[in-house]
């Protein structure tokens, strides 16, 4: 008895099988591939996250007071492993008062002028530290009206999406004290 | 019972193709993860790091040349010099000796950082090579592990 074959052939049902294979792949993929661009972006701090420490071999990290305002001095210092350290293009710095209501933040990059009223201690032209550059560890100065207890130190790394950089979490942090 | 005729791939095909199929994911997801995924490096099995604290040398400075006796038991590959001025530490230059051996003293010149020159009050930073199975890189130890020079 002749059976009378119904449906697709193979070959079509096969291309038709490949391009919903071909279909899924590309799919998912324009899904897959962002999601895990922006995952990896969000890890670029990862290598960073204690790569800035306030450093008390200069012996500063306080303030003093005179006509109204406090005078901050602090020293930051770049870790000792030099990997990856060329991407690092920058530092916050965030100041924090009592309770932490009220903060102040300047940021400072190699070569361009620095933003928020902080200024290089020791007439140094604008720089980080950098382990393998130039210096290994740098103060800052800053003036304000305000009293502020706490400093911490950010990281900002190159971001091919921002040519600002991207501020990573805090390096570091020290309650300031009165300069002796 | 009439003869079914069998159609598609043969189960040995199948088997080889899922087997292909995972070799060459298991080959992309390794490609990608040892290209992200930074080596650590190490120093006798242990984080670079670590063989820093158990640096033991000498240093002295006579002109532009640096004398160096490693005292400890850690190969140093050389030395950064730096010195503190007023609120930083500045790097003035460097000099490397290959591999210097426990017991072992050399002599070298300074590659100085542009415009730096021998100062006083400076520290020699020891550099040693951290490991991994690919290469070795040098490694500079935190200033706390200097001597005065």
């Amino acid at each position: 008895m002749m059976i009378k074959k119904r449906g697709l052939s193979v070959v079509v049902a096969s291309m038709l099988l490949i391009l919903l294979a071909v279909s899924g792949v590309v799919i998912i993929g324009g899904y897959l591939i962002p999601f895990t661009r922006d995952s990896l972006d969000n890890t670029a701090c990862f290598d960073f996250r204690d790569y800035f420490s306030f450093d008390d071999s200069l012996g500063f990290n306080c303030y003093s007071q005179s006509g109204g305002k406090n005078n901050y001095v602090f020293s930051v210092r770049a870790r000792a492993d030099n990997s990856s350290a060329e991407k690092v293009i920058g530092l916050n710095v965030r100041f924090l008062t009592l309770g932490g209501d009220g903060s102040s933040i300047a940021t400072v990059k190699k070569g361009s002028a620095i933003v928020g009223g902080l200024t290089m201690h020791g007439g140094i032209s604008p720089d980080i530290p950098k382990a393998g550059g130039a210096y290994s560890a740098l103060s800052y100065d800053y003036a304000s009206g305000v009293l502020y207890e706490t400093v911490e130190v950010y990281p900002i790394i190159q971001d091919p999406k921002n040519l600002d950089g991207k501020v990573c979490e805090k390096s570091d942090s020290i309650k300031l004290i009165k300069c002796k | 019972m009439g003869l079914i005729k069998k159609r598609g791939i043969s189960p040995v095909v199948a088997t080889v193709l899922l087997i292909s199929l995972a070799l060459v994911l298991a080959m992309i997801i390794f490609w990608w993860a040892r290209s992200t995924i930074k080596e650590q490096e190490l120093k006798f099995g242990a984080p670079v790091g670590e063989a820093c604290k158990d640096i033991k040398f000498n240093a002295d400075i006579s002109g532009e040349n640096i004398r160096i006796n490693n005292l400890g038991n850690v190969p140093i590959y050389g030395v950064e010099i730096r010195r503190k001025i007023s609120g930083a530490v500045e790097r003035i230059g460097s000099a490397t000796f290959g591999t210097l051996q426990s017991g072992a003293g050399t002599v070298k010149k300074i590659e100085f950082a542009p415009g730096k020159e021998v100062a006083s009050d400076m520290i020699a930073v020891p550099i040693i090579l951290g490991e991994t199975a690919r290469y070795t890189k040098p490694f500079i130890c935190p200033e706390e592990f200097g001597e005065p020079v």
